[in-house]
């Protein structure tokens, strides 16, 4: 990742394990891949605004608590 | 059980499992055309070069039509990491063919080398579309 381009971090990978889901069975309830499912986790991928909004709605949580741009989150 | 059945007991994977059989469908059926394509053309050249129109008509309307509708469902089924992986894969084969072909095209002109040839720079421009994309693959 080149240093022009600050990628957002997020909590999927914790929120996912609390539920004891997989990520094909979190990219199976949003309707992505699993390996889009990957690619956001590890930070490879900034989602879309409606996949975003999706996933706070379905882990019942605004936004901002999932996904930060703030850096010392939980994605590497 | 095997593995797949497991994986299959919740609904979002089962749901992973259902558009992993369309992406691979789709790309089944996209081999196809080529295939179809390809087949025709080596058949072509181990015979007359030539093709009788009718078939030449067909084998278009074959081809436009499965890579109109096929693009169509393939983009309306895909994720949003599937679809960015494949704009960064057309716009890199859409540049290297730009840049080649007009190079190329230049030193023609300037008597360098031999007249541009497109059935090359069709299999070039495919190739490093293919590269492009699996490199996304490889590192999202």
């Amino acid at each position: 990742m080149g240093t022009f381009e600050q990628r957002m971090r997020n909590r999927l990978k914790v929120l996912r394990a609390e539920r004891d889901w997989s990520q094909a069975e979190l990219g199976g309830r949003l309707g992505v891949s699993r390996q889009a499912v990957n690619a956001i986790e590890t930070g490879k991928h900034d989602p879309s605004l409606p996949l975003a909004f999706k996933v706070a709605r379905l882990f019942g949580m605004p936004i901002e608590e999932i996904f930060s741009d703030e850096p010392g989150g939980d994605s590497d | 059980m095997s593995r797949e059945a497991i994986q299959t007991d919740r609904p979002g994977e089962r749901a992973e499992v259902s558009r992993r059989n369309r992406f691979w469908g789709l790309m089944a059926g996209f081999m196809l055309l080529g295939g179809v394509a390809g087949a025709t053309m080596v058949v072509m050249e181990r015979n007359s070069g030539s093709l009788p129109a009718m078939l030449a008509i067909g084998l278009v309307v074959l081809l436009t039509l499965g890579v109109l509708a096929g693009g169509w469902w393939f983009l309306r089924d895909i994720d949003e990491v599937e679809r960015r992986d494949n704009y960064i894969a057309c716009t890199v084969a859409l540049n290297f063919y730009l840049v080649v072909y007009a190079n190329w095209y230049f030193l023609w002109k300037g008597a360098v080398v031999r007249e541009p040839d497109h059935e090359i720079l069709f299999l070039a421009t495919m190739i490093v579309m293919a590269g492009a994309y699996s490199w996304k693959k490889i590192r999202p």
